[in-house]
């Protein structure tokens, strides 16, 4: 994938996942101009933690992108787009935000994308293993909201 | 020829199909404490091992989730978190507290905002009100001859001390959370709790569960 020093999309060549961006402003370009593509229109913001941290959504509608984030050292565009596609999914769920039938719906919602697949081992693994720890129930801290799994 | 194809394509299948099929196949038990869990608190035990912990040493004081309600800084941010590393900050938490169990006593040694940039902290609590909101909440004050922690840039910030939690007379639950690139089923398969007992912020027993 290929993305000028704007952000803008250029084009792609052949049939890798791979996506080579470098500095935090063509990083937050980038991750602005394929945010645009799934659906969001909020603010892109690159932010500084620790690796564990991929991204975040905040009540206000901005988006965060870990510059530091331990899925930048794979370099697939996909892991980047079902973050984002997870982020969208909060985005467009307010009305949940911030509690776990929230979070468990926005991992439904990036692992159902066709691009999914394409995600890396690393990102695929720990995505399904964070579904893992809501299914079969659903919900965390099930405080107000019907836990019908083995777990009480 | 037809037949090569075929045999690659199924290969591929089962390849891309591996981690699903072993995510699914580890018992539901072993998620059994990232499901229970109602804190993203982190502790941290004798350095730089950090634990996932069942619920936070703050829960006795009623108010302690809206704190920091008055700054407009101060909002709930849903993240995506590397699996098994931290617990997912929900049901509108704003902030992080980070303890340290020292010398069998548990103190507070940081409290990181999710929605504020680290390098940000000052131009909102320009006089550490982040601490002293916190003494008000605790009546305890810091001490300010423990030295907090400070081999992680992105979680421990505090430089003033740290706080004993004398008013803690509780269980917690701790399990080791999982290292950045850590294999994940050996992680879940061969990390089991630990059960921690408080009187008066002292640590008076710890057993190892079978509670995963």
């Amino acid at each position: 994938m290929y993305f000028d020093y704007s952000g803008n999309f250029i084009g792609s060549y052949g049939d890798g996942n791979d996506i080579i961006i470098a500095p935090p402003e063509i990083v937050g370009k980038v991750i602005t101009t394929m945010a645009r593509a799934v659906g969001i229109s909020g603010n892109v913001n690159v932010v500084y933690e620790g690796g564990n941290i991929c991204a975040g959504a905040s009540s206000s509608g901005d988006i965060y992108f870990n510059y530091n984030a331990n899925i930048m050292a794979y370099n697939n565009y996909f892991d980047f787009l079902s973050v984002l596609h997870h982020e969208n999914h909060h985005l467009m769920s307010m009305e949940d935000f911030g509690t776990s039938r929230s979070e468990f719906q926005a991992l439904i919602y990036e692992m159902n994308q066709p691009s999914f697949q394409y995600t890396s081992d690393f990102y695929r693994n720990i995505t399904l293993n964070e579904y893992n720890s809501y299914n079969p129930s659903g919900y965390n801290n099930p405080s107000g909201y019907n836990n019908p799994s083995g777990y009480n | 020829m037809k037949k090569i194809s075929v045999i690659i394509v199924v290969f591929l299948l089962i390849y891309n199909s591996n981690d699903f099929i072993k995510a699914q196949s580890i018992d539901k038990k072993y998620y059994e404490f990232l499901h229970k869990a109602k804190t993203s608190d982190l502790l941290y035990i004798n350095g730089s091992v950090a634990f996932l912990i069942n619920k936070s040493p703050l829960e006795i004081f009623s108010e302690y989730k809206n704190l920091y309600d008055s700054y407009k800084e101060v909002v709930p941010v849903e993240l995506k978190i590397e699996f098994g590393t931290e617990i997912m900050p929900l049901n509108n938490t704003t902030y992080q507290v980070i303890w340290y169990l020292k010398d069998s006593i548990l103190y507070l040694t940081d409290i990181k905002f999710y929605s504020i940039s680290i390098c940000d902290y000052k131009s909102v609590f320009s006089n550490n009100e982040q601490y002293k909101l916190m003494e008000k909440l605790t009546k305890v004050n810091i001490d300010k001859s423990m030295r907090p922690l400070s081999n992680d840039p992105y979680r421990h910030v505090n430089t003033i001390g740290m706080m004993p939690t004398n008013w803690l007379n509780d269980t917690l639950l701790i399990k080791r959370a999982r290292e950045s690139f850590e294999d994940i089923e050996k992680w879940l398969l061969s990390t089991p709790c630990d059960k921690l007992i408080f009187r008066n912020g002292k640590l008076v027993s710890m057993t190892t569960t079978d509670i995963y």
